[in-house]
């Protein structure tokens, strides 16, 4: 459905896409990652024909998606810098891009949408008094208006509370099972990309640095974390110290009762507790740590921050 | 769509209306005053080019005005990247802002134009008899001409950064805006508005315009895109 091949972008001279290339299946969530100027803007702009590729293409069911007006009907786009225009209601907003998109039964979709997105009772209200987080559902509600195949959304979540967050993630779980939309999100929130998406490519320098199932990163080898529980909690500090000089460990922090380490490679479990024990902690349970994506993260781009 | 929407914008805000109003008073004001200070010149014979020039002053200078609001307002906050990721093109934008700044420009030229001419006549006593030539250029020549400037504008702000387009703002459209309401000022009441006139600036304006959509159509998305603030 959506094919990156071999994508480059050059901006007077300095690469901020450097031979990116992925593949998104239909009614797949895709989660776009990547540290502040990464590239995951520019990725954007490239998929959507806003910047034109030095090289490379973007495939959008099979055609190249730059300036193809057909395409761009099928496509729902939310932006980091969403459309605002602060003198038109949230309804007359709506109404302007549904008359763009063509559509059919304009009025009982706005109707719908915002009902959806709580904000019928705002719907006759200037958009520029709007708070950030009613104009980002204002935005995703836009996005969704002509019931795209594939929504591209920037940091869909951002100023949003806690509640509308959740409704946001379910909202994409649910266009992705149920109405087998694509979606390609692009976010910082490692805990939302881990909720939501099946498949994550993480970016950075504007080359991919893994790309894979989110299954398969969350199991890959890699490094190792474990989480020791002293007998005594009140030393969990003094461990900290202790394991942040031992050579087999990467890194350790105190986290309420218990101690986590990242282990380097080669470094045996067993060998650390005896360690513990020789200097005289005792530990009443050691349990492998459950890796996250933040973790899997921090290691990919903190490697390659280390490398570079 | 994009006209329909521009104006409810445009109609909707405040600042744009009393500026239209306040303007057309102003300049209407200053027009009949120095029309009714020149000696020996005939109501009949110049209210043709006061008409002509206030009008033209009027609208070019709201349109200048209201450009700002429409064009670069979109840009800078960015909500044009979203307007071209959907089904419409950069030309479709460009004309559905140009029809609408033209249309609330135009409306106040005329607002001003019939304000000063009613001043005039009830100044001097009598009512003044409009050309068919100054007719012509009023209702159907002044639009495509506000349309032209407005377009240029509008093309230029497109393709600029915000800093460029503060300075051809400055460098180039408020000096011809200086020389249009000084060349007015200046020849109002020895100039006669005639048929060539109205016919050759008709032809020019078209050409200006074709020639315009023709270089928006031209532009990348991408420098539009790459210029936002």
């Amino acid at each position: 459905m959506l094919e990156v091949r071999n994508l480059v972008k050059t901006f007077k001279g300095r690469t901020v896409v450097n031979n990116l290339s992925f593949l998104v299946g239909e009614g797949e969530v895709f989660g776009f990652l990547g540290p502040n100027g990464a590239g995951k803007t520019t990725t954007m702009r490239l998929m959507l024909g806003l910047l034109r590729p030095t090289s490379g293409d973007v495939l959008l069911w099979g055609q190249p998606a730059e300036r193809h007006t057909e395409v761009r009907r099928r496509v729902g786009v939310l932006l980091e810098t969403d459309g605002v225009y602060p003198r038109l209601s949230a309804h007359d907003k709506l109404a302007y891009f549904g008359r763009i998109y063509g559509v059919q039964g304009l009025e009982t979709r706005i109707g719908q949408l915002l009902d959806f997105a709580g904000l019928s009772e705002r719907r006759h209200d200037k958009v520029g008094t709007f708070s950030r987080g009613m104009r980002r559902k204002l935005g995703l509600v836009r996005a969704l208006l002509h019931s795209p195949d594939i929504l591209l959304l920037d940091e869909p979540s951002a100023g949003l509370d806690p509640e509308s967050q959740k409704k946001v993630r379910d909202l994409i779980v649910t266009l992705s099972s149920q109405s087998q939309i694509t979606v390609f999100l692009n976010s910082h929130d490692l805990d939302e990309v881990q909720r939501i998406c099946g498949r994550v490519a993480i970016i950075q320098e504007g080359k991919i640095r893994a790309c894979d199932t989110l299954k398969a990163l969350l199991s890959a080898p890699g490094t190792r974390m474990v989480e020791l529980v002293p007998t005594d909690v009140s030393r969990c500090d003094e461990m900290v110290d202790f394991l942040r000089r031992h050579e087999g460990v990467a890194e350790a922090s105190s986290d309420a009762g218990s101690v986590l380490v990242t282990l380097r490679p080669r470094q045996k479990t067993m060998a650390l507790v005896s360690s513990l024990e020789e200097y005289g902690i005792e530990l009443e349970e050691v349990r492998r740590a459950k890796r996250s994506l933040e973790d899997i993260y921090l290691e990919i781009v903190g490697r390659e921050e280390r490398c570079g | 769509m994009v006209m329909g929407k521009e104006l409810r914008e445009l109609a909707g805000s405040k600042s744009a209306i009393v500026m239209g109003a306040l303007f057309a008073l102003a300049f209407g004001s200053m027009y009949s005053l120095r029309l009714n200070s020149l000696p020996g010149i005939s109501l009949e014979s110049s209210i043709g080019s006061l008409l002509f020039f206030l009008t033209t002053v009027l609208g070019v200078f709201l349109g200048y005005t209201y450009t700002g609001q429409v064009f670069l307002r979109e840009k800078m906050d960015a909500v044009i990247e979203t307007l071209l990721c959907s089904p419409i093109t950069l030309r479709d934008i460009w004309i559905g802002k140009t029809l609408a700044i033209t249309a609330l420009a135009h409306a106040f030229a005329l607002v001003g134009g019939v304000l000063c001419a009613l001043v005039v006549s009830f100044r001097s006593g009598s009512v003044g008899v409009l050309g068919g030539a100054v007719i012509v250029y009023v209702i159907v020549v002044l639009p495509a001409l506000i349309a032209c400037f407005v377009g240029a504008l509008g093309c230029s702000q497109f393709l600029l950064g915000m800093k460029e387009n503060r300075i051809v703002s400055l460098v180039v459209f408020a000096p011809l805006f200086a020389i249009l309401y000084g060349v007015g000022y200046g020849t109002m009441g020895s100039f006669v508005v005639t048929w060539l006139q109205v016919a050759l600036l008709a032809a020019g304006v078209v050409v200006v315009l074709m020639g315009l959509s023709y270089a928006v159509g031209r532009i990348r998305i991408e420098r539009v895109v790459t210029t936002l603030s």
